[in-house]
């Protein structure tokens, strides 16, 4: 698990931002009119492509793969929450924002979970 | 020499630094110093050396022929070579075309390269050529991932990285393989997608 501060600031200041703002696009984008399944495929593809050029600048400062795998899942798991939020209810801009910005830190700690569990795996085998 | 990739690394070159000089180089440094520790004393060949950002992760004295496709990248390379504390020369090249006899070098080393050699199999068969018996690869790389969500997503992106630089699903393990390689060791840096490789002839 990354424990330097930069970094680690660096993690979930990328992830925040790309979970608000792909949530923030969500909650504008869909509404109750929306069928709750057609939204969450919609929005976890979108989520991804709105998420993408938000991982390269930050990658740039705080690492590359290291920032750009868990920020666009990060817009896939916004995109799909929000998507699917909103065409249950109404959501405002700012709860939408908020939920991505949820969404964006659960994420995060999810990758850090998965890279202690992959990192701990046997060495030899191939990918 | 393989043009399309020379013009796409020469187009790179110039803000290559810029994405890939701080944030990556600093995250990865000591995985990297780590990996670059295992330089012994025969000739090395670093392949892909680029801009020369891993030139500083070097230990000093050794004897290293760094070659990369791009003459706008070893360009770029060149003030980064010249505070290297031993022999450190650079040539363009393609690693399909290598003029070197073979069994020349002691170790190869390469660092997230075969994300970007168009046919990574027959470019590792290369490096095993100039490689002495019992040689030894040696590779800081990033692949794709076996695990979903990953796995998804990198396939998605590879159409469009392949665009202006790296592609993101490779799988260098498995290349390494096919290329007639032993495995020796493959430590993963971050997920199952950044990596030290280690392998001999």
């Amino acid at each position: 698990m990354e424990t330097r501060p930069y970094f680690v600031f660096g993690d979930l200041l990328a992830n925040a931002l790309a979970g608000s703002v792909v949530g923030l696009a969500m909650a504008a984008l869909f509404g109750p009119g929306w069928n709750m399944i057609l939204a969450m495929f919609v929005g976890m593809a979108l989520g991804m492509v709105i998420a993408m050029p938000i991982a390269f600048p930050l990658g740039a400062l705080f690492g590359a793969m290291e920032v750009m795998v868990p920020v666009m899942t990060t817009g896939m798991v916004a995109g799909m929450v929000v998507s699917m939020a909103a065409a249950m209810e109404p959501v405002s801009l700012i709860r939408g924002a908020q939920l991505g910005l949820y969404s964006g830190i659960v994420t995060l700690l999810a990758c850090y979970a998965a890279n202690a569990w992959i990192r701990r795996r046997a060495s030899r085998w191939t990918s | 020499m393989d043009l399309v990739t020379r013009a796409k690394w020469d187009k790179a070159a110039a803000n290559f630094d810029v994405m890939a000089g701080y944030g990556p180089e600093k995250r990865w440094e000591p995985y990297k110093r780590a990996l670059f520790s295992k330089m012994g004393d025969g000739r090395i060949l670093f392949l892909a050396i680029g801009t020369g950002l891993d030139v500083p992760f070097f230990p000093p004295g050794k004897n290293i022929t760094g070659i990369d496709i791009s003459e706008a990248m070893l360009e770029k390379a060149r003030p980064r070579v010249a505070k290297y504390d031993g022999h450190l020369e650079l040539q363009q090249m393609d690693v399909h075309e290598m003029p070197f006899d073979d069994a020349t070098f002691d170790q190869v080393f390469t660092s997230c390269t075969f994300c970007s050699v168009p046919r990574p199999v027959e470019g590792l068969k290369a490096l095993r050529r100039v490689l002495k018996p019992g040689g030894e690869l040696h590779m800081f790389e990033h692949t794709g991932s076996r695990y979903f969500p990953f796995s998804l997503m990198m396939n998605l992106m590879t159409p469009l990285s392949r665009r202006f630089g790296p592609e993101m699903n490779r799988r260098t393990v498995e290349n390494v393989l096919n290329a007639g390689f032993h495995l020796d060791r493959v430590e993963h840096v971050y997920l199952d997608v950044v990596k030290t490789i280690s392998a001999h002839t």
